[in-house]
């Protein structure tokens, strides 16, 4: 017990030291991030969107709204074009990219978004690394609302990304370490004691 | 980018990968791994989904392959799920998938059927063969069979369930199990500091034993900060070979205690702070050990950079390092991303061994031909390392990628 707290005082006056240097006024001017490859009325594009909305019987006025006036009355009047929406908020794009159609989630969110870690809810980031196998177990389909089968794959088996997602850098150094620490962890995902052998016998180097 | 095709709604979504890189071992030798990575996910018309995700690689100098069936399943959905959770359709899913019910973390060579009776609950049955993960295997020796029910119930979700699994390994005795696993998880946003609770158990019916548990009490006061603990007692299935969980049994001869507390600050959009802690306790052959693990990340994003600073600190009795590490990421157009992650480590091990390592580890995504080829996607990773073993020890890899949304 007195060990459980001395790591979360420690953790606390780390994390309460950061916030407070970090936290202060040295950034400045705050941005809304979105991570959009390009602004929002430059995604759209209506050639692509066509077919899809004849399939799915999309009407012009489930988007636009023709009672929308421009501000100068007359033929003379500029036109309202992006007033045309009759809704500008976020979701008009996720009503049906995350609901009525089934699309294949694969890179879904990466047509429009080029920072996926901007767009993460906000519970992804409370430690979400270390709680997403249990929290993902209460309700497994609510996941594939935004993620794909290979989401779980392209982290936990493939090595495919820019990230490095799972071990910490200087691994190969430190993972004996890490496996005294908690053994259990290492036998979620590596189930061979082959996986071992490999390198510890020099099969694999 | 391109927009996703429709055609009859008929939906294809797939990408091909193909990576090679170069190293030298330490014997001097170069090696040269080759990757094949292909996925595809397919919905028809009538909401048929048919998914695969397989790999090969081959180490071109010894000539050694390798075959992964990471997953491959049909879904074919007897819903169309709710207006509100399209997501949750009353299906058959038949083939290699994930099974994620009670603490099962397996691939699964079988059936299962989720059931929907609302959006609020439902029911999975499923069973076939299961083999701890080996991609490469198909192996009908272990088993599992089960159902698994779920409902929405006093603001709170309610789980429960049942697994049979059995074990058959020539010439030993047929051996099996039979598990009964329950969960609840409940938030409120009506009770000060809006906490989230879950507790998870599992026992062994046979042996009428409290097997395994998970427990969790975290706080959302404000949106920018939360605050929780965690509790878990984990072991491994005594039907499992000891073969597929050799690291446990090298070092614990009980289950695995862990205790830990997180806690996320969030004072602007773009800037986060997360602290996690860890203390685990376990009897190992030479008598009790204890592990501790702290990390602390800050991550901030600006404009198109994202820089996420951390320190991490694990003791056990292997010994305790202080990890460093500084990693950034610049979008550097719609079509390019670069990310550089430089990390230090101080290792004390418990055989005497100091040392500082060092880790640089670097990767450009690009798209070669965006306007001509905008589905042709490239990776280059560089990493590097130094420490006591190897002065300089650097690998490259190179991915190619074909995109088909």
């Amino acid at each position: 017990m007195k060990t459980i707290l001395k790591n979360f005082s420690f953790g606390c006056l780390l994390f309460g030291t950061a916030s407070i240097v970090l936290g202060s006024s040295i950034f400045a001017e705050p941005a809304k991030q979105t991570g959009l490859l390009k602004p929002r009325k430059e995604l759209f594009s209506h050639a692509n969107h066509t077919k899809p909305f004849e399939k799915l019987n999309v009407q012009c006025t489930d988007c636009h709204s023709f009672a929308v006036k421009p501000k100068e009355p007359g033929p003379t009047a500029l036109p309202v074009k992006e007033r045309y929406l009759q809704r500008t908020v976020p979701g008009l794009c996720h009503d049906c990219h995350l609901g009525k159609i089934s699309v294949p989630l694969r890179r879904n969110c990466l047509l429009c978004h080029s920072n996926l870690s901007v767009i993460k809810p906000k519970d992804h980031f409370n430690s979400f690394r270390l709680r997403h196998g249990k929290l993902s177990q209460m309700d497994r389909d609510s996941c594939t609302r935004c993620h794909s089968p290979q989401d779980c794959t392209s982290c936990h088996a493939k090595q495919n990304t820019l990230a490095q997602l799972v071990h910490r850098p200087n691994f190969r150094l430190t993972h004996s370490i890490q496996a005294r620490s908690d053994p259990q962890s290492c036998t979620f995902c590596h189930k061979s004691s082959g996986f071992c052998l490999d390198c510890h016998k020099g099969r694999r180097r | 980018m391109c927009a996703t095709e429709l055609s009859a709604q008929a939906l294809i979504s797939s990408e091909v990968t193909l990576s090679g890189g170069v190293y030298q071992d330490y014997t001097a030798k170069f090696r040269a791994p080759v990757f094949f990575y292909w996925n595809l996910n397919h919905t028809n018309a009538a909401g048929v989904e048919t998914y695969f995700d397989l790999g090969a690689n081959n180490n071109l100098i010894e000539n050694r392959w390798g075959f992964y069936l990471y997953q491959g399943y049909f879904s074919i959905p007897f819903s169309q799920g709710f207006e509100n959770a399209p997501s949750k359709k009353s299906r058959i899913q038949l083939g290699r998938q994930l099974l994620t019910e009670g603490f099962e973390m397996d691939i699964l060579d079988g059936v299962q059927v989720p059931i929907y009776w609302s959006e609020n609950g439902g029911v999975n049955l499923h069973g076939g063969a299961s083999y701890f993960m080996q991609e490469d295997l198909v192996d009908t020796h272990s088993q599992v069979y089960g159902a698994t029910a779920h409902q929405k119930f006093l603001g709170a979700i309610w789980k429960g369930g049942y697994l049979h699994k059995k074990r058959h390994f020539e010439p030993r005795p047929s051996l099996s199990e039979n598990n009964a696993h329950a969960s609840v998880m409940w938030s409120s946003e009506r009770v000060p500091f809006h906490p989230l609770l879950q507790a998870k158990a599992q026992w062994n019916l046979s042996t009428r034993s409290y097997d395994q548990g998970y427990a969790e009490l975290s706080f959302y006061p404000r949106d920018s900060v939360s605050f929780g603990a965690t509790y878990s007692k984990r072991q491994p299935s005594s039907l499992n070979t000891i073969d597929s969980y050799l690291v446990f049994r090298i070092f614990s001869i009980s289950p695995v205690y862990t205790a830990g507390g997180f806690i996320t600050f969030t004072p602007r959009e773009e800037l986060r702070f997360a602290a996690n802690v860890r203390h685990s306790t376990y009897n190992s052959p030479a008598g009790n050990e204890d592990g501790d693990e702290q990390e602390l990340t800050v991550s901030w994003y600006r404009n198109r950079s994202t820089v996420i600073p951390g320190l991490a600190h694990v003791k056990s009795y292997g010994g305790e390092f202080w990890e460093p590490s500084l990693t950034y990421r610049f979008d550097i157009s719609s079509t390019a991303s670069l990310r550089v992650q430089g990390a230090i480590a101080d290792i004390k091990k418990i055989n005497n061994i100091k040392s500082t390592a060092y880790s640089g580890r670097a990767g450009w995504d690009f798209r070669p031909f965006p306007s001509k080829a905008p589905r042709l996607s490239t990776l280059l990773l560089g990493e590097v390392e130094s420490n006591h073993i190897f002065k300089i020890d650097g690998r490259f890899i190179a991915f190619v990628s074909y995109l088909l949304y």
